[in-house]
């Protein structure tokens, strides 16, 4: 009598253990809640449970009067979810490391796909 | 002991990952499932919304539109075009193709030998689905109830339509509650085909995806060329990372 009972509690903490069938998988096409960088209208501003900064027109990254981008003041290049969903402005599009990025701020950001979107890490 | 048995058993199979259906609606579940299954080559169209709240950043939220062409087992077109430009996923059989207009980017990636593998890959490796690959898959029923625990037929209504409700639908309303969301889906009296999807997230917030489908044609035309995919002049080809990928370049320090 012992075995049924043993079978059925181990069965029981593999469920109670087990992740849910659900997690990590997409729900009616959405992914799980993974967080992200925003984009906003005034530039790029990430976010993060320990963290949160932003790249603004009147920020860190600013366009010249010639196009070129320069650093306004100085930024950690801390991304905590690892990408921004735009580059900021004034980036231009430059070869870097072996891969087509954008430069902003004397920071290069590499465009990729990430859970079907385009995303753009930096380059180390 | 037996009582002991018998709760222990009551507990393992409440635990159980399976959704419970009435009768009802669990028939025209699977109604709508065998129609979408019986057609070999379909295509369709339909309107979604996404609630910034699920999907931030990516520029995937706002009202989308849809066209979407499915051929068993292995192919499978969405264009997708919305505020963020114009999305195509194109899975010809060997390869899935991604493309987006905004940046001129696209990427290959090879995909499994049929469509219900490469939503299975993509979901556990690169943490997406191509839009509205639910009503795509070989069991649509099967992918549903994986999402729900409940399932419920709440009545009967129309929905859809335009100026004065013209050429609205009479739907079945079948109400799908599932640990992360619960979705409510109108599903054609007639023809079985799925007219709407209002799913909301069990998140702060309660934010909702909303899917009006707009043109079913079950009887559509494919040929290769609606598969290919030549890339735009300028299109740079980009990386596809995975989330484990993406996990290993979060940087170490979160503090700027």
């Amino acid at each position: 009598m012992k075995s049924p009972i043993r079978l059925l509690l181990s069965a029981l903490a593999i469920l109670l253990l087990c992740p849910s069938a659900h997690a990590g998988r997409c729900v009616y096409g959405v992914s799980g809640d993974r967080g992200a960088a925003v984009a906003g209208p005034r530039g790029v501003a990430w976010s993060g449970p320990n963290s949160s900064g932003a790249v603004t027109r009147r920020g860190a990254v600013v366009s010249s009067d010639n196009g070129v981008a320069v650093a306004g003041r100085a930024i950690a290049p801390v991304l905590p979810r690892g990408y921004i969903a735009a580059v900021p402005v004034g980036a231009r599009p430059i070869v870097y490391g072996g891969f087509n990025c954008y430069s902003a701020g004397g920071m290069y950001y590499r465009p990729v796909f990430y859970q079907g979107a385009t995303v753009y890490v930096v380059v180390d | 002991m037996n009582r002991t048995l018998l709760s222990l058993s009551l507990l393992t199979v409440s635990l159980l990952p399976v959704a419970a259906a009435d009768p009802q609606a669990d028939q025209i579940l699977r109604q709508m499932s065998s129609t979408l299954a019986a057609a070999p080559t379909f295509r369709f169209e339909a309107t979604r919304e996404i609630d910034e709240a699920l999907l931030p950043g990516l520029g995937l939220t706002g009202k989308t539109r849809i066209s979407v062409l499915v051929q068993r087992p292995n192919k499978f077109s969405a264009l997708a075009v919305g505020r963020a430009g114009e999305r195509r996923f194109i899975a010809n059989g060997q390869t899935l193709t991604l493309f987006e207009s905004k940046g001129n980017f696209f990427t290959t990636v090879p995909m499994p030998e049929t469509i219900d593998a490469l939503v299975e890959e993509l979901d556990a490796t690169y943490g997406f689905v191509p839009p509205l690959i639910d009503f795509a898959v070989s069991n649509p029923s099967q992918e549903f109830r994986r999402q729900s625990q409940s399932i419920t037929h709440l009545g009967r209504g129309k929905t859809g339509g335009g100026f004065l409700g013209l050429g609205a639908v009479e739907c079945d309303h079948l109400l799908l509650k599932g640990p992360v969301a619960s979705a409510e889906l109108w599903i054609g009296v007639s023809d079985h085909l799925p007219r709407k999807l209002v799913a909301t997230f069990h998140r702060s917030g309660q934010p909702q995806l909303r899917i009006e489908f707009l043109k079913w044609d079950l009887a559509a035309p494919a040929a290769a060329a609606d598969f290919a995919f030549t890339p735009p002049k300028g299109a740079q080809k980009i990386e596809m990372w995975t989330t484990a990928r993406m996990e290993s370049a979060l940087p170490r320090s979160k503090n700027p």
